[in-house]
């Protein structure tokens, strides 16, 4: 009975469980990729190396998970709210055509409106609903922007790192966040971001993945707009 | 930019590691989303203190060290704190074993304190005097990288008469 179970609760939660379980890989393969690369190159400058565990704590391993979380974080964030107001037709990422912006409290079951299933804060009223209304983008913005923060804490240490390496002088906190090597790593995920989430929407219009939420039904028209399959 | 102070004296080995303390586990609770937030301040936490809790005072003490071993004559002292590329550089330059080599340089020989050191991950860099010093930490501990260097003007690099080759 319990392993019945179990594998019921597997079945139940295998998207979140499936993504955690490549995450945690993912990172475990970053790490020790990033620690031979790392060493690899102090080694080629005559420079000392690092162990396994002191790479783990180092800014240049923080710097590079943090480059990637703070790009990830503000993908979602900003299609959590643009696709509130911004419409496209056809694609089932978009809200059908005439709902754009945030909607009734009827449509949103809020307040009044709350359903006897619907969370309590939906309910409540006052500042717990309008802080529940928004707090999906409040949570994504809040990890947005401490990822960002220590991409640049971290980033200005691994910076001056190389830099020392060098044997030029390092920068401030300030010199580092106006400057080429900061910018370079934000933008460079940001570009990556913003063009899989804007090309997704738009071939989503006419491509379909048979069984997939994210894509329209396979024979539903390209001109439907909100419809998941 | 804590300054270090201090003499010849032999480099004892450094401790450059805090002990861990041992206590008991941190208890679970709340509700799961609550959990994940909570590591993940706890993650962002341990990162940003790693990229401020920066032990300069290891680096200054080589440096330290090493003019002072200058100022006492003792080249074989002040080879020992060199990285193995830098005794290398010098021996190749002069043609001489390193502790001889190092005394024929011309370089600064002052017993003083560090005036200045900053330390970024695995490098440091550090002024006694007029002179600059760069690091680096090696399994053994932190060991001269340059020596005998002055600025290059602008964002150049610095021009070093000892530095590894």
């Amino acid at each position: 009975m319990a392993a019945g179970h179990d594998r019921g609760f597997l079945k139940r939660n295998s998207l979140g469980i499936f993504f955690g379980l490549i995450f945690l890989l993912s990172l475990a393969g970053q790490a020790v990729a990033g620690w031979h690369a790392f060493n690899s190159e102090q080694a080629a400058e005559g420079l000392g190396t690092l162990s396994f565990v002191r790479y783990l704590v180092s800014s240049d391993f923080a710097v590079d998970v943090a480059e990637n979380w703070q790009s990830e974080y503000l993908q979602f964030l900003l299609y959590i709210t643009a696709t509130v107001w911004f419409l496209q037709r056809g694609s089932p990422e978009s809200k059908e055509l005439e709902k754009a912006g945030l909607e009734s409290d009827e449509d949103q079951k809020v307040g009044p409106h709350a359903d006897a299933d619907s969370p309590r804060w939906a309910a409540a009223g006052g500042w717990r609903t309008a802080v529940f209304s928004w707090s999906l983008t409040l949570v994504m913005a809040g990890i947005f922007l401490a990822s960002w923060t220590v991409q640049s804490i971290a980033g200005r240490v691994a910076h001056n790192e190389t830099r020392l390496g060098r044997l030029q002088d390092p920068l401030t906190w300030t010199e580092y966040v106006t400057g080429a090597d900061f910018w370079a790593r934000t933008l460079q995920n940001w570009q990556s971001e913003f063009l899989a989430v804007g090309s997704m929407a738009v071939l989503a219009i006419y491509l379909r993945q048979r069984g997939s939420p994210e894509s329209k039904p396979v024979g539903e028209a390209h001109t439907s707009t909100g419809v998941e399959g | 930019m804590a300054g270090s102070t201090g003499g010849y004296r032999p480099v004892v080995a450094e401790q450059e590691v805090a002990p861990v303390r041992r206590g008991r586990s941190i208890r679970r609770s709340g509700r799961p989303a609550e959990r994940v937030l909570a590591v993940g301040a706890a993650l962002v936490l341990a990162v940003v203190l790693t990229g401020c809790g920066q032990d300069d005072a290891p680096a200054a003490r080589r440096t330290v060290h090493f003019y002072a071993a200058l100022a006492a004559d003792d080249g074989a002292a002040a080879c020992a704190d060199l990285a193995p590329g830098a005794r290398q550089q010098v021996e190749d330059q002069q043609g001489a074993p390193c502790a001889e080599a190092i005394l024929e340089l011309g370089l600064q020989a002052v017993a003083g304190p560090v005036s200045e050191v900053e330390v970024y991950g695995s490098a440091a860099q550090a002024v006694v005097g007029d002179d600059t010093a760069f690091l680096s930490r090696y399994a053994a501990g932190w060991l001269i990288t340059a020596v005998g260097c002055t600025p290059g003007g602008g964002d150049r690099p610095y021009t070093c008469a000892v530095e590894v080759s």
